[in-house]
């Protein structure tokens, strides 16, 4: 048994605030420099969503690597900022940088403590639930890129839809958010 | 299979540093699918404008086909502008870049991309009238910050301006109360003047003046769409309405948007304005021509803007009605507020609004003979005229998104307010830096509520969406009440993206819901033929 599990995670909690504003300033400096000021200055939430959700789920994931297991908090904080990113100009690995970028942020901060006391295989761990944590964006990624989709058509049916009632007789409020030809809405 | 890329190999593939010289030449605008409005046809242009020689381009493409004179174009008629327009020379001038603006923008707070600051996409027209038009940038150039035209000025025009909504909040923060709208009106009236426009607001503008609404509905499918209606709401209330089209010498000529007639939820609005409408006995009249209150005039060039305003007056003059009532529009009240009366008022050969039903006089309308609706219902709840059960709307828990238009180009923040407050029991305001004069676009206004630009307008809808998921998160909030038919167009997908569970009404539809109106059968359900609250089961 390594007697030395649960120092890395013990250290990295009393190092939580620089590695989370270490990550934070790594993503954000995917975008221009004033933009990224502004996310990262910017404290109102509604003057700046961007960089609130940014700072206070950053922060929650970072807690959520912590556990030993993680709770729903995990993919919805991930969500949060995936959902933002989907909608910006990113190509997707460029939005899902974010994540990915955490390794860098985590070698450049823990490589030294590691290598002293010797906590390589709990880093090892932690770097896999980085990887999961990545494929976890992922797939809200695509989620959200699909929905951007439905939505599309969603919104090519709705603007016309009282004339599509009225005069075919398709009535887009029966599919609820969805295609109305789609598989999963024909069963209606 | 090849490696995938490394995280540094992606950090790397970002360059968005800012150059600190030069920036506005160094970063060209990057056109992708997704990220701009698709252009207008040329003989749209040639048709609206009389524009000759138009040819199809795309943005995408290096070459736009601009005119071989094209710097001329532009010169010629900024400098026309600039005599014309003394607020274009004064905005032109007086911008000390102090940076009030710059955090206020809904697509820069979105995107984090600093040309969206309202100061420097300001800039991006200001540099070529330093360069040009002033004598210290003809001496100095670059070195006061001017810069000279050329095709990549042009291609960052149409990128910058058309990711600007003309919402104006920008300008409540401005000390000098530069309207950056208007700045961007006069960009795309520039652009105009080369061919570069985009479809979707071309093809409304040509609709809307040859037919009478955005998507060209024909008189008589007009009249069959209010027919619908007219059965919709006998199956709701029982009764059977006989609203008036195209009645001569009715007092009053109703013009809603057009959106509201054709697509969801904004035809709950227009059925809502119908049964009120009938509930008061009032003579009024819709118009098959005067079918569109929107005016996408205001997104291309004043000529344009003129035009259809101009329709508006010329159909209540030919039906000879005594003055206007407008529906719950968004930038028809800017126009009219604002521009019409120099563009073609004042409305002399109409009356000074005065409600047939209150008395009221509408003296704040005594120029322009327009009452917004909810001016209107606010004095018939104010004198106790209507029979309301906001119990009907129990069900709803709303909160309501000051449309950018009717708040900050004519103030109207207290009126749909009291109108929602007394047609419903739950009413819950979003947080106030969002709200009223401080209210967040719902980032598609001035023509960019077209498919193509849907991710885009996720983007840069996100402030106000954030604001709705506050009080759906904290109050339990399913409703977003608006008045402007775009909000009404636009809002459902944005909140089924950023706040699910979040739906999208009219205040009118809310107020026909309450209305009792005399002799109806018991209500079963709401407009929308949802039960009503206790009739679940």
């Amino acid at each position: 048994m390594n007697t030395s599990q649960g120092q890395l995670r013990e250290y990295m909690l009393q190092h939580r605030d620089k590695i989370v504003n270490e990550w934070l300033d790594a993503a954000l400096q995917t975008y221009p420099e004033d933009g990224a000021k502004f996310f990262k200055e910017q404290k109102d939430q509604f003057a700046n969503p961007v960089g609130a959700t940014f700072s206070r789920e950053l922060n929650n994931i970072f807690g959520e690597l912590l556990r030993e297991t993680s709770s729903q908090q995990l993919p919805d904080s991930v969500d949060a900022i995936v959902r933002i990113r989907a909608v910006q100009e990113f190509s997707p690995s460029q939005a899902l940088q974010v994540f990915t970028v955490l390794k860098d942020v985590l070698r450049a901060q823990l490589d030294k403590p590691v290598q002293e006391h010797g906590w390589q295989a709990e880093y090892r761990a932690l770097e896999d639930k980085v990887d999961q944590l990545s494929m976890l964006a992922v797939d809200i990624y695509v989620k959200c890129k699909e929905k951007m989709w439905e939505l599309r058509v969603r919104q090519a049916q709705e603007r016309v839809s009282y004339l599509l009632r009225k005069y075919a007789g398709v009535d887009v409020r029966d599919s609820g958010r969805g295609d109305p030809f789609s598989e999963d809405t024909a069963q209606d | 299979m090849a490696n995938p890329p490394s995280t540094d190999t992606v950090v790397k593939s970002i360059d968005y540093t800012m150059p600190r010289t030069d920036w506005m030449e160094d970063i060209p605008p990057q056109f992708i699918p997704n990220n701009y409005s698709n252009p207008a046809k040329p003989d749209q242009l040639e048709y609206f404008f009389g524009y000759k020689g138009a040819k199809e381009w795309l943005p995408t493409h290096e070459d736009w086909q601009l005119p071989e004179n094209w710097q001329e174009i532009i010169y010629e008629g900024f400098r026309e502008r600039l005599e014309k327009y003394r607020s274009l020379k004064v905005f032109m001038d007086i911008c000390v870049r102090c940076g009030a603006c710059a955090d206020k923008c809904h697509y820069f707070i979105g995107s984090g991309d600093p040309k969206n600051m309202p100061v420097l996409r300001a800039e991006l027209l200001r540099s070529i009238y330093r360069k040009d038009f002033t004598t210290v940038g003809r001496i100095l150039g670059k070195l006061s910050g001017g810069r000279k035209l050329t095709k990549e000025v042009i291609k960052e025009w149409y990128m910058y301006f058309y990711q600007c909504t003309e919402c104006r909040r920008c300008s409540l923060f401005c000390p000098y109360g530069i309207d950056t709208a208007e700045i961007t009106m006069l960009a795309r009236e520039l652009l105009n003047l080369v061919g570069i426009q985009t479809d979707w607001i071309m093809a409304p503008v040509i609709n809307s003046f040859n037919v009478g609404n955005h998507i060209g509905i024909p008189p008589h499918t007009f009249k069959d769409i209010v027919d619908f209606m007219v059965d919709d709401i006998e199956e709701l209330t029982g009764k059977r309405i006989d609203p008036p089209i195209n009645k001569k010498g009715a007092e009053i000529l109703f013009i809603p948007p057009s959106g509201d007639y054709f697509a969801d939820p904004g035809t709950y609005t227009f059925m809502g304005y119908l049964m009120l409408f009938h509930e008061l006995g009032l003579d009024y009249t819709l118009s098959t021509y005067a079918a569109e209150g929107g005016n996408f005039g205001l997104f291309t060039s004043h000529e344009a803007m003129k035009r259809l305003n101009a329709k508006m007056y010329a159909e209540a003059q030919r039906l000879g009605v005594k003055w206007i009532l407008g529906g719950e529009c968004g930038h028809m009240w800017r126009v009219v507020n604002q521009y019409m009366d120099t563009l073609n008022g004042p409305a002399d050969f109409l009356e000074v609004p005065r409600s047939p039903i209150t008395g009221t006089v509408f003296q704040n309308a005594s120029s322009t003979k327009m009452v917004h609706i909810t001016e209107f219902t606010a004095d018939l709840i104010r004198n106790n005229v209507l029979n309301l059960d906001p119990s009907r709307n129990d069900n709803k828990r709303v909160t309501y998104h000051d449309s950018c238009n009717p708040a900050r180009a004519m103030g109207l923040f207290e009126e749909p307010r009291y109108v929602i407050n007394n047609v419903c029991n739950h009413f819950y305001e979003m947080p106030e830096q969002t709200i009223r004069e401080r209210t967040f676009c719902c980032g598609s206004g001035a023509g960019l509520n077209n498919d193509e630009f849907m991710e885009m307008r996720m983007r840069g809808g996100m402030p106000r969406a954030n604001a709705v998921k506050q009080v759906h998160d904290q109050y339990d909030v399913n409703m977003l009440a608006c008045i402007c038919a775009i909000d009404r167009v636009v809002f459902p997908p944005l909140m089924d993206y950023w706040v699910p569970g979040v739906d999208v009404t009219g205040v009118h539809e809310l107020v026909a819901n309450a209305l009792v109106m005399r002799g109806e059968k018991e209500r079963e359900t709401d407009l929308r033929g949802e039960p009503l609250p206790g009739k679940e089961g």
